[in-house]
C-alpha cells in the first residue's frame, strides 16, 4: 500500500520489508524543516518489482530535510539532483533560511538497486523557519493550541502556526476539520453481514472462520482507526471523533459486528465538527449504537430501558439532572420499534413500536425516538452537559470553579444558537481561561494521545501497529471499546500506580524500538521535541538508548 | 439533588452537633485524629461485582411464585438451588462456596441498599464507593474516611492495594496510599527503576502524577522484599480466571506477611440487559472457584481467621425480567460476609417481591453502610464518625 505522506508523520502503513538477502534496504527517515506537504505519491517507481529495492519511505522529521538510507539513493528537487546519499549519509537539500513566503519544491527520492529501482516523490511546501517571522502566537501558546487538539505538538505543526495570531491559528484549526478520513478505509467496509438463516446454514468450519475473521477486522479497524490519527492532516478532526466515542459510547467487542463499527466511526467523523443534533438524530438510528445499548430488543409492551437510561444520563442531561424515572420509562417506550433488520441495517418497525401516549420531560404526545430527541434539545440542560464535557476532554478537569462554570454557560449559549460545533469550538478555543497560562501543560495525557503524539512527533511508525491496540488495551485506552458505557473518566484517573508504571514499561519498550532508529540531529533534538517542559530527571547526551528513554520515562512527557 | 461536600472533619462535627456519643477520642480539632487503634493483622477484602449483580438470580427464592412469576426464561427451579433455608437457596453454581456455608464462614446479608436508589451504574457505584446517601455528593471514599490518620504499620506498603478494576476506589482521596497492581509480581518488576521525585511544583496535573509516583517508590521495595521469596501455595487457584487470578495474589500478598488493611478485588460483567442467564451464571460460577480458592489457600497458611471478604456492586436487578431474556437496573441486593470469624448464616430481612417500589424493584431492608459499618468494626475501627450515624454493625463475629 502506498503511504500519503505529511508532515511530521509520514505512515506507511505497512512499510515495506527488505527481503533477507536482497542487497536492498530501506531509506529510514527524511526529515524536513518546515515543509509542509502540498500533496504526495509514493510508491515503487521503476522496476520496483520484487527484484527490485523496496519503496523508500520518505520521513519529514527534524528541523532540516535529512536523508537516512542504508541503500544509495539520489535525492532531486524541482527536477535538479541535489545530492547522492550513500549510506546512512545525511543531505540538506533545501535551504529555507531565505524564505518568507510558503515556496513549493518537488522532492523526489530514489533508491537503486540491483538494476531497479524505487523512489517516492512528494511536493512539499516550505514555510519560513522558526524565528525568521516573528510569531504572533508565541511558542509555548501554540505548544498549548496544538498540544490540545491533536496529538503532541510537533516543531512542524508549531510552524505553521507562525505568523498567524491566535484567532488565524485557531480559524485555520476549524477549516482544516475533515468529515471524511484522510487514509483509504479498510478493504472489508462493504461486507454484508450474514442473516441468521445464513449463518445457520453454515457449518461449524464456516462458522468459526466467520467469527475469527470477525475478531480480526475488529483489530483492524481500531489500527486502521490509530493510523488515521497518526496519518492525518487534521488531528483536531480525530481528536473530536475520539471525543464522540467516549461520549456517545460504543464498544466494537461487544457490538461484534465490524461493518457497524466501521460506519459508527465514519457517522462521528461526518458529525465532529458538524451539527450536534444531526448527530444526536443519527446516533440513535445508528446500527452500533442500537446493538450495543440493547435497543435491537426493545419492543411494544417489552422495553428494555438500556439506550433509553444511558441516552439522557451519559449523553444528553447528565445522572440526576432534569429527568425522572419516569422520563426512562417513557424514552425507553418512544424507542420501542427502532430495531435492526436481519443484516443488522436500522429498522424501525411499526409493529413493535408503542404508539400509546408519552409524558417525556412534562409533555405528552404518542412520542418517537425522533420526539424525544427534540424534546431533550429543548432542555437548556443538555447544551451545557456537552460543553462541561468538551471542557474536560479539551481544557481541563475544573468545571466546577465559578468562573470556567459561567464560562461554561457563555459557551453552551453559543451551542444552542445553532447546535453547530465549529462556533462553540472557535469561542472555547479562544476563550481566555481556555488560553491562560496557568493551564497549560496542566493536563496528563490518554494513553492514545501520549503513543499517536509519539508516533507523529518522530514520524516513525511503530513496528506493527496491531500490536499497540494490546498496548493501549494495557494502558486502559483500547480504542473503540471504552470500558464501559460512560466511557474513560480522563484527567487524573488516567494516572494510578497500575497505569503509570505500565505507561513506563510501554515508553521503555518504545524507547528501545526508536533509539537505533533516530538520526544525531533528532537525538540532540528530543528534548525539545518532546517535552513541553523542562525535564525533572536528567537526560544523558549518550548513548542513544538511554538518552531517548530518559526523555520518554521523564514525567513532562506525560504532560499536554 | 443536594450537593454537599462532606469530608470527614465535618461529618466529626456533626456527629458531635448530634451528640452522637463521642467515637473521637481528645483531640477532635485536630484535621486527621486516630478513631481507634488499628488492629494491624486484620484484612478487610473486598469483592466489587461490577455492572449491577442480580441478586435475586443469586441468593434465589426459588419456591416463591412471584419470583416464578417475574422471571419466565430467568427462574432457577426450587429444585436446583442449594437450600440455605428460610426458602431461599444460593443458585447451583456457587456449590464451590457451600463448604464455607457448611463451616459457617459465610453470612448472607439480605435485602441490602439505601433510600432513594439510584439506579446508574456510575452514581450508583459512586455511593457506594463514598459511603453517601442518594442525595449527598462525597467526594472521598469511605474507607478513606475511616483510616485516614492511621500510621501504616511498619514495613506496611500501603493502606490498600486494588486488584482489578482500579479506578472504582473505595479509599479515593488524600492521606491514604492506594496501590493498583495487576500483579504484586507485576508491580515488583516495574517499579524497580522508579526515582521518588519531589513534587508540589504547583503543576495539577504533574503534582498528581509525583505523588503517584512517590508512592510507587515507597512500596516497590517493601512489596519486593516481603515476596522474596514468594509464598508458595498447595492450593490450586482458577487461574484462567480474572478473579481467580486476583484471589491468588490477595493470598501471596497477605502469606508475605504484608500488613494491608484492604484488599480490593473486582470482576466485571454483570450488566446483563439481554440473555443473560448463562453470562451470568458463568460469572457466579467464577465467583465461587475463585473465593473457595481463596479460604482453602488462607486456611493453609492459617490466615482466614484474620480476613473478612465483603461484596458490593451498585445495584441489583430488576424483579421483573425485560422482553430480552435479560433483566434492567434495579435496587437492593443480598451481599456476602465470608471469612473465618465469620458466624454464618442469614441476616437482614428477605425483601418482599410484591411490595415494591413505583419501578418494580425491591425495596431495602438493610442500609448498605451497616455492612460498611461491620467491616471497620473487623479492623478494629468505629466507622460512625465516617459514615455518619446508625449504621450499628452487624453482630456477624463469633
Amino acid at each position: 500500500m502506498d503511504a500519503q505522506q505529511h508532515p511530521g508523520s509520514t505512515m506507511d502503513p505497512q512499510p515495506a520489508q527488505p527481503k533477507s538477502g536482497d542487497p536492498t534496504g530501506t531509506i529510514l527517515a527524511v526529515g524536513a524543516a518546515g515543509l509542509v506537504l502540498a500533496g504526495c505519491s509514493g510508491g515503487g517507481g521503476g522496476g520496483g518489482g520484487d527484484s527490485g529495492p523496496p519503496p523508500p519511505a520518505l520521513i519529514f522529521t527534524g528541523l532540516a530535510l535529512t536523508v537516512t538510507t542504508d541503500v544509495p539513493a539520489t535525492v532531486t528537487v524541482n527536477g535538479q539532483a541535489v545530492t547522492s546519499i550513500a549510506f546512512g549519509t545525511v543531505a540538506n537539500p533545501i535551504d529555507p533560511g531565505a524564505n518568507r513566503d510558503p515556496v513549493r519544491h518537488d522532492v523526489v527520492v530514489a533508491a537503486a538497486a540491483a538494476g531497479a529501482t524505487a523512489q517516492r516523490s512528494c511536493a512539499v511546501t516550505v514555510n519560513p523557519p522558526l524565528g525568521t517571522v516573528a510569531a504572533a502566537v508565541p511558542l509555548a501558546e501554540s505548544r498549548h493550541l496544538a498540544g490540545r487538539t491533536g496529538f503532541g505538538a510537533t516543531p512542524e505543526e508549531l510552524l505553521r502556526w507562525a505568523g498567524l495570531g491566535w484567532t488565524a491559528a485557531v480559524d485555520r484549526l476549524l477549516a482544516e476539520t475533515r468529515i471524511e478520513p484522510f487514509t483509504a478505509p479498510p478493504p472489508w467496509i462493504g461486507a454484508v453481514v450474514p442473516t441468521g438463516p445464513e449463518y445457520n446454514a453454515w457449518s461449524q468450519a464456516e462458522r468459526d472462520a466467520y467469527e475469527t475473521e470477525k475478531q480480526r477486522r475488529i483489530k483492524d479497524l481500531k489500527a486502521w482507526w490509530l493510523n488515521e490519527m497518526v496519518a492525518t492532516p487534521s488531528p483536531f478532526t480525530e481528536r473530536l471523533v475520539l471525543f464522540w466515542s467516549n461520549l456517545l459510547v460504543t464498544s466494537a467487542s461487544d457490538v461484534g459486528t465490524p461493518t457497524a463499527s466501521w460506519r459508527y466511526l465514519a457517522l462521528l467523523r461526518t458529525h465532529a465538527a458538524g451539527n450536534v443534533r444531526a448527530l444526536f438524530e443519527a446516533i440513535c438510528r445508528d446500527p452500533a449504537m442500537v446493538m450495543y445499548l440493547d435497543n435491537d430488543t426493545n419492543e411494544k409492551g417489552r422495553p428494555n430501558e438500556n439506550f433509553a437510561r444511558e441516552l439522557l444520563e451519559l449523553f444528553t442531561l447528565g445522572e440526576g439532572r432534569v429527568y425522572t424515572e419516569a422520563d426512562v420509562v417513557a424514552a425507553a417506550r418512544a424507542f420501542t420499534g427502532w430495531n435492526l433488520d436481519d443484516r443488522r441495517n436500522f429498522l424501525f418497525k411499526p409493529n413493535k413500536h408503542d404508539a400509546g401516549a408519552k409524558t417525556f420531560l412534562g409533555q405528552t404526545g404518542a412520542w418517537d425516538g425522533g420526539d424525544i430527541v427534540r424534546i431533550l434539545f429543548e432542555q437548556p440542560r443538555l447544551a451545557v452537559h456537552l460543553v462541561e464535557r468538551l471542557w474536560h476532554e479539551f481544557a481541563g478537569d475544573d468545571h466546577a470553579d465559578p468562573a470556567v462554570a459561567a464560562e461554561i454557560d457563555r459557551l453552551a449559549a453559543v451551542l444552542r444558537t445553532t447546535w453547530e460545533m465549529k462556533p462553540l469550538l472557535r469561542e472555547l478555543l479562544l476563550s481566555p481561561l481556555f488560553i491562560a497560562a496557568s493551564r497549560r501543560n496542566s493536563q496528563l495525557k490518554s494513553p492514545i494521545v501520549l503513543l499517536v503524539g509519539l508516533w507523529r512527533s518522530l514520524g516513525i511508525p511503530p513496528a506493527i501497529l496491531a500490536d499497540q491496540i494490546d498496548v493501549l488495551n494495557g494502558l486502559e485506552q483500547n480504542p473503540l471499546d471504552p470500558p464501559n458505557v460512560r466511557g474513560w473518566t480522563g484527567g487524573t484517573d488516567w494516572i494510578h500506580a497500575k497505569s503509570l508504571l505500565d505507561r513506563r514499561f510501554r515508553l521503555g519498550q518504545a524507547a528501545a524500538f526508536l533509539a537505533p532508529k533516530l538520526t544525531p540531529g533528532a537525538l540532540a533534538d528530543l528534548p525539545a521535541r518532546l517535552l513541553p517542559i523542562a525535564p525533572l530527571t536528567v537526560i544523558p547526551a549518550s548513548p542513544a538508548l538511554d538518552r531517548v528513554k530518559a526523555v520518554l520515562l521523564d514525567p513532562a512527557f506525560q504532560l499536554q | 439533588m443536594t450537593t454537599l461536600q462532606i469530608d470527614r472533619r465535618t461529618l466529626i462535627k456533626a456527629a458531635w452537633a448530634l451528640g452522637v456519643a463521642a467515637v473521637v477520642p481528645g483531640t477532635a480539632q485536630a484535621e486527621d485524629v486516630l478513631l481507634a487503634a488499628p488492629d494491624w493483622d486484620r484484612t478487610l477484602i473486598l469483592l466489587e461485582l461490577d455492572g449491577g449483580n442480580d441478586g435475586l438470580n443469586t441468593v434465589i427464592p426459588a419456591s416463591d411464585p412471584a419470583y416464578i412469576a417475574a422471571r419466565p426464561t430467568l427462574a432457577i427451579p426450587p429444585s436446583q438451588v442449594l437450600g440455605v433455608g428460610e426458602g431461599l437457596g444460593l443458585n447451583p453454581v456457587l456449590q464451590p462456596v457451600m463448604a464455607a456455608w457448611n463451616a459457617s464462614d459465610l453470612a448472607i446479608v439480605r435485602g441490602v441498599g439505601y433510600a432513594n436508589p439510584n439506579r446508574s451504574h456510575f452514581r450508583g457505584i459512586d455511593i457506594w464507593n463514598s459511603g453517601s446517601s442518594a442525595d449527598t455528593v462525597i467526594n472521598d471514599g469511605w474507607l478513606r474516611r475511616v483510616l485516614a490518620g492511621t500510621a501504616l504499620a511498619a514495613g506496611a506498603p500501603a493502606h490498600g492495594v486494588l486488584l482489578g478494576r482500579p479506578t472504582s476506589n473505595p479509599l479515593k482521596g488524600s492521606g491514604i496510599t492506594t496501590l493498583a497492581m495487576s500483579s504484586p509480581q507485576d508491580f515488583v518488576n516495574k517499579s524497580a527503576t522508579v526515582a521518588d521525585l519531589p513534587g508540589g511544583t504547583g503543576n495539577p496535573g504533574l503534582d498528581h502524577l509525583l505523588d503517584v509516583q512517590h508512592q510507587v517508590a515507597l512500596a516497590g521495595a517493601a512489596i519486593r522484599t516481603a515476596l522474596t521469596p514468594a509464598p508458595t501455595f498447595t492450593t490450586v487457584f482458577p487461574t484462567r480466571s480474572n478473579l481467580g487470578r486476583q484471589c491468588q495474589y490477595v493470598a501471596q500478598l497477605l502469606a508475605a506477611g504484608l500488613k494491608l488493611p484492604v484488599l480490593k478485588l473486582s470482576i466485571g460483567g454483570f450488566d446483563n440487559h439481554a440473555n443473560q442467564r448463562a453470562k451470568h451464571d458463568d460469572l457466579l460460577a467464577q465467583v465461587a472457584d475463585s473465593l473457595a480458592a481463596l479460604r482453602s489457600a488462607l486456611i493453609e497458611k492459617n490466615l482466614w481467621n484474620r480476613v473478612l471478604v465483603m461484596s458490593y456492586s451498585e445495584f441489583g436487578r430488576r424483579v421483573n425480567e425485560n422482553g430480552s431474556s435479560g433483566t434492567d437496573h434495579g435496587t437492593a441486593s443480598p451481599h456476602i460476609l465470608l471469612g473465618g470469624a465469620v458466624k454464618g448464616g442469614l441476616y437482614g430481612t428477605q425483601p418482599s417481591l410484591t411490595t415494591l417500589d413505583s419501578r418494580g424493584d425491591q425495596i431495602a431492608s438493610t442500609d448498605y453502610r451497616t455492612l460498611y459499618a461491620t467491616a471497620a468494626s473487623f479492623l478494629g475501627y468505629d466507622a460512625s464518625a465516617a459514615l455518619g450515624p446508625g449504621f450499628a454493625p452487624l453482630a456477624v463475629f463469633d
